[in-house]
């Protein structure tokens, strides 16, 4: 469809997750913004990419005014500090309502303090223990094949 | 009333000291163990040292059931995620927390944390309202600023000096709520006459406030 209007997503963190995140929302073909306090970080960003980048605290509503939260389809709250993520996701959800919102969340308890805000939790530690599961439950010769 | 109070220096340390006076059970979190130490000596009342945005934390310090939590961390976001906690998986009845970012205060309201403080806020009002009254001896803000009381010293120059109260042209929305005349305080009515030096206790919102003020002043009545 030739005049479909383009999605928004934006991305709050570069850490190198959210530096991946905002290369494969680019490519999808979301109009992708970045947030992030550090300018610096935005060098992880791939280097085809060429959406925004903003550079501030993405806590702050008048920056996430500025940089069009409002419109957005997709939210990525993927700093590395649980509580600056939980509240973007819970101002994305509660404010501006955006349709999808990721959350990073290192410490698996503060799921449960965004339960039934539908909201999706993104838990490295929670991956990495999946992971080492499965590699654990296998014999040497699969896991040389993983 | 049980108390939890969430990291925080001079104020936490201040604020420990006060409750404690006041009888209250009081519990310190903070991740800073030479504060720990320095308070555990000041004060004779249970110093937590750890990270009070840590569940664990939290319940190590066994605040489930507490009346109050009070989170004083720098990072608003942080304040906020104890408060939520403390609310949500302990069950406390009442959170308080300080922010940095005024705007804030609301964001937190629309996300169910209703005592926020600003000390920016505050500060700014109180030296907005010092330094733009004379004779104004204190203001205080209440409820995020929606509710002012004045203080306001009668002086010679007062052209209400006399008159009674009801014969004074006062906006809507304010009330004159008390007078201390000497040591006596007294709750006026309509026929309450000011005298020189009373010192009147004026409620009102933001906006009257400054006409409320003039109505004192006004000579033609």
């Amino acid at each position: 469809m030739l005049f479909e209007r383009p999605k928004i997503a934006v991305v709050a963190g570069l850490s190198r997750l959210g530096a991946r995140i905002a290369g494969m929302l680019y490519d999808a073909g979301y109009h992708v913004t970045v947030v992030d306090l550090d300018g610096e970080s935005f060098r992880k960003l791939p280097e085809h990419f060429s959406g925004f980048q903003i550079e501030g605290d993405a806590t702050d509503l008048e920056t996430l005014q500025r940089l069009g939260l409002r419109g957005a389809s997709v939210l990525v709250a993927v700093t590395e500090d649980d509580n600056r993520n939980s509240l973007i996701a819970q101002i994305g959800r509660q404010i501006f309502n955006v349709e999808h919102i990721f959350l990073r969340l290192d410490d698996p308890e503060k799921e449960k303090l965004i339960a039934g805000l539908n909201v999706s939790v993104i838990s490295p530690t929670k991956l990495s223990i999946d992971k080492f599961s499965t590699l654990l439950s296998m014999g040497d010769k699969e896991r040389a094949t993983v | 009333m049980k108390i939890a109070i969430a990291g925080g220096r001079t104020e936490a340390d201040f604020l420990i000291g006060s409750l404690v006076k006041k009888k209250h059970a009081v519990v310190a979190i903070n991740e800073d163990r030479e504060w720990c130490e320095h308070m555990a000596e000041t004060h004779q009342t249970p110093i937590i040292c750890g990270d009070p945005c840590k569940e664990y934390v939290l319940r190590d310090a066994r605040i489930a059931g507490f009346d109050v939590i009070i989170a004083l961390m720098p990072e608003d976001y942080d304040n906020l995620g104890i408060c939520q906690m403390a609310r949500q998986l302990f069950g406390v009845k009442k959170a308080v927390c300080t922010v940095s970012n005024p705007q804030n205060v609301a964001i937190f309201g629309k996300l169910g944390i209703n005592n926020v403080i600003s000390a920016a806020y505050l500060i700014s009002t109180i030296i907005e309202q010092a330094s733009t009254f004379e004779n104004l001896v204190q203001a205080l803000s209440l409820e995020e600023g929606r509710v002012s009381i004045v203080e306001v010293l009668i002086e010679e120059k007062f052209a209400c000096i006399g008159k009674t109260l009801s014969e004074l042209d006062f906006p809507l929305n304010s009330i004159v709520a008390c007078v201390i005349r000497n040591t006596d305080m007294l709750v006026p009515n309509g026929q309450t006459s000011l005298r020189l030096n009373d010192k009147l206790l004026i409620v009102a919102s933001p906006e009257s406030q400054n006409s409320a003020i003039a109505a004192l002043n006004t000579k033609a009545i």
